[in-house]
């Protein structure tokens, strides 16, 4: 059962919990479970624009999850999904009312530069703000990602990261360009939403071909064989486009 | 040892008698089997280094500003016609054809050089001799013979002879090619999934074979878990499939990693040619393939692991690419799992084991004791709950000789060959 009226705290550890809860066993809800694998899928693909030549199966198997979340997400309370990871029976009713999801899918619409997920996530914060059922996912998220074993991503304080979206969105694009990922641990702790419209980071990732490195083509000779074929000329294109996309944003 | 070490594909020859693997640092290693010592009678030659060659090095792509890989992903061999054996090994751009000759002769007494080959004064020659070929020490040599290379943008994971031994197959994530093996520059392409935009791309070729008997049909893998029968006959671009094999998914289990656990990692035809084996995450399935719609056979590998998927997920062993052998009667089948385990499943018997490849607890010639995994609740004496096993020891290679019980299973750094007990 959620508990309402709780008055929002700032978890530090499990003591926390138990001392506000008293003994009521927090069981992570299904959105936050299903935001944090979106999370660390959306991580995987920007870690695999940063490898020397990403694996595309790898790549692929991802972005379908992605895909996969982000349609239930807008087609929530629809799809009644069993969660691998969940310890209860938690048929959940759908905790984000449909207002939010018409508000996020309608600033979007308005062309806004933030991609489709930095918006929804925005809503979901203001809702939290609400004393609204959420209030039992928000006490429970400290859960989540001890079930999830998970050591890179802490969603100790999911309110508060979701406000930096926007610097997180430069320093990504900053370090893909330079490709050198020495702040990687930064990165992980400070990104905990999509910055990506999603096509954008599918073009990067499939086309196969590493971004912000064309002067490398001027500094290098190239004996590419007589025997190249038309493929590598669709990839050049490709990496053009990738340049292109890049530059825009 | 270091990670160059680290085997990527093991794979016997023809007969049995020699046993290839090649590793992450572009080597291949040939073992051969001794000739069974007479005297004992209880156990069949054993396996010892033959050849050890640099097949592939690591190359940088200056289009792409990428370095390629000198890991060898797949070896092949080619059936014996002579004296000399070859075998084909292929990392992920470029395919190589090898030809491993022993030389166990070699000419002496020429009239115009030394024997350590420097040239003679002509004017101290007074005689003529005709140089005769005298014993020496065995020499393995391995020359490459054919380098195909330049017709993969993607990735290779499959290489597969045809049984006309004169054309194979060559299949990275998006296309697939024919080669005859004489013809370097040029390969036929036959599939080709990679769509007009790559934005719309969900699935990739995981793995390729040709039927062992029927030179125009060739099935390939998919991430999505399907199986694409096609006939070469049909069309020069085999990109409608004959047959399409597929099971249904099972409503009860979905989640947000069932795709990702069907994706198939090995597809494997039995030597009969009558059915074919493919590997997903959490088990193997037999197929006839006569029958699309579903598997004729399903075993499960280690199905505890399908309440850890989000763990597997996160440190990414859920995309690790497991690969599946027939025995030599196709009556048992075998896979790789985790903690160094394999499994093996015996089909008439529907029995199944689980056995260990670790130098601890092995010593030469004792009996392999089986393992068991204990899932959930109490568990007993020598069994391992899944929370111990370790995920870093991933037997990915295995291979099975195609007439006798003996096994090559390969851990991350070192290869294991198991044979059964003889009476």
């Amino acid at each position: 059962m959620f508990v309402r009226g709780l008055k929002r705290k700032c978890f530090d550890g499990e003591e926390d919990i138990e001392g506000t809860l008293a003994g009521i066993k927090a069981i992570p809800s299904y959105n936050l479970q299903r935001q944090s694998l979106l999370d660390m899928s959306l991580v995987k693909l920007q870690l695999c624009h940063m490898l020397v030549e990403p694996n595309l199966c790898r790549s692929v198997l991802i972005a379908n999850t992605v895909r996969q979340i982000q349609e239930e997400m807008t087609q929530d309370g629809t799809w009644q999904m069993i969660n691998t990871q969940s310890t209860g029976q938690t048929s959940l009713d759908r905790l984000v009312s449909t207002d939010i999801l018409c508000r996020s899918s309608r600033e979007q619409a308005e062309g806004k530069q933030v991609p489709g997920y930095g918006s929804f996530s925005k809503d979901f914060e203001d809702d939290q703000t609400q004393d609204s059922s959420e209030t039992m996912s928000t006490s429970s998220s400290v859960q989540a990602p001890r079930n999830m074993q998970s050591n890179v991503w802490e969603m100790e304080n999911p309110q508060e990261s979701r406000g930096n979206f926007q610097k997180s969105l430069d320093q990504i694009f900053e370090t893909l360009e330079n490709k050198s990922p020495n702040s990687v641990e930064d990165l992980f702790s400070e990104v905990d939403n999509s910055y990506y419209d999603l096509d954008t980071m599918l073009t990067g990732m499939m086309s196969n071909t590493k971004m912000g490195h064309c002067d490398g083509l001027e500094t290098f000779s190239s004996p590419t064989t007589a025997t190249s074929n038309s493929n590598c000329k669709s990839d050049l294109n490709e990496l053009d486009h990738i340049v292109e996309i890049l530059v825009e944003s | 040892s270091c990670a160059a070490d680290i085997i990527s594909t093991v794979e016997f020859n023809h007969s049995g008698e020699l046993l290839a693997t090649g590793d992450k640092g572009g080597r291949v290693v040939i073992f051969q089997q001794e000739q069974e010592n007479k005297t004992q009678s209880h156990s069949r030659g054993e396996y010892n280094v033959y050849s050890t060659f640099q097949s592939h090095e690591p190359e940088f792509d200056y289009l792409k500003s990428l370095e390629i890989e000198e890991k060898i992903n797949k070896i092949r061999w080619l059936p014996q016609k002579n004296a000399a054996q070859f075998l084909l090994s292929t990392n992920d751009k470029t395919i190589k054809l090898w030809k491993i000759s022993e030389r166990d002769k070699r000419p002496e007494g020429y009239n115009l050089k030394e024997e350590d080959g420097r040239y003679r004064d002509p004017t101290t020659v007074t005689t003529l001799r005709v140089p005769v070929f005298r014993p020496m020490d065995l020499m393995v040599e391995a020359s490459p013979r054919r380098i195909f290379a330049n017709a993969h943008t993607y990735h290779i994971n499959s290489i597969s002879i045809n049984s006309d031994y004169e054309t194979y197959l060559s299949a990275d994530d998006l296309r697939i090619n024919l080669w005859h093996l004489e013809i370097t520059d040029r390969s036929f392409n036959i599939v080709d999934i990679k769509p007009a935009n790559m934005e719309e791309l969900t699935e990739v070729i995981t793995a390729a074979e040709f039927h062992p008997n029927s030179c125009n049909t060739f099935v390939y893998s998919s991430s999505k878990g399907t199986i694409r029968l096609c006939d070469m006959r049909a069309s020069a671009l085999c990109d409608r499939h004959s047959k399409l094999f597929e099971e249904p998914e099972d409503p009860s289990n979905r989640s947000f990693f069932s795709e990702i656990i069907s994706s198939i990692s090995d597809v494997k035809f039995s030597h009969s040619g009558r059915y074919m084996m493919t590997r997903d995450y959490l088990s193997v399935k037999i197929w006839d393939l006569n029958m699309e719609n579903r598997p004729v056979e399903t075993y499960q590998v280690h199905e505890y692991l399908r309440s850890k998927l989000c763990s597997l997920y996160e440190n990414d062993c859920i995309f690790d690419k497991f690969e599946c052998c027939w025995n030599g009667s196709d009556s048992i089948v075998m896979t790789g799992s985790y903690n160094n385990f394999f499994r093996m499943f015996d089909r008439n018997t529907k029995r199944d084991i689980t056995l260990e490849a670790s130098r601890e607890n092995n010593k030469p010639r004792t009996v392999l004791k089986p393992r068991k995994v204990c899932a959930s609740g109490k568990r007993k004496k020598d069994e391992i709950s899944v929370d111990s096993l370790d995920f870093n020891k991933k037997i990915l290679h295995t291979a099975w000789h195609p007439k006798e019980n003996i096994i090559a299973v390969a851990t991350t750094n070192n290869l294991y060959i198991f044979q059964d007990k003889m009476n």
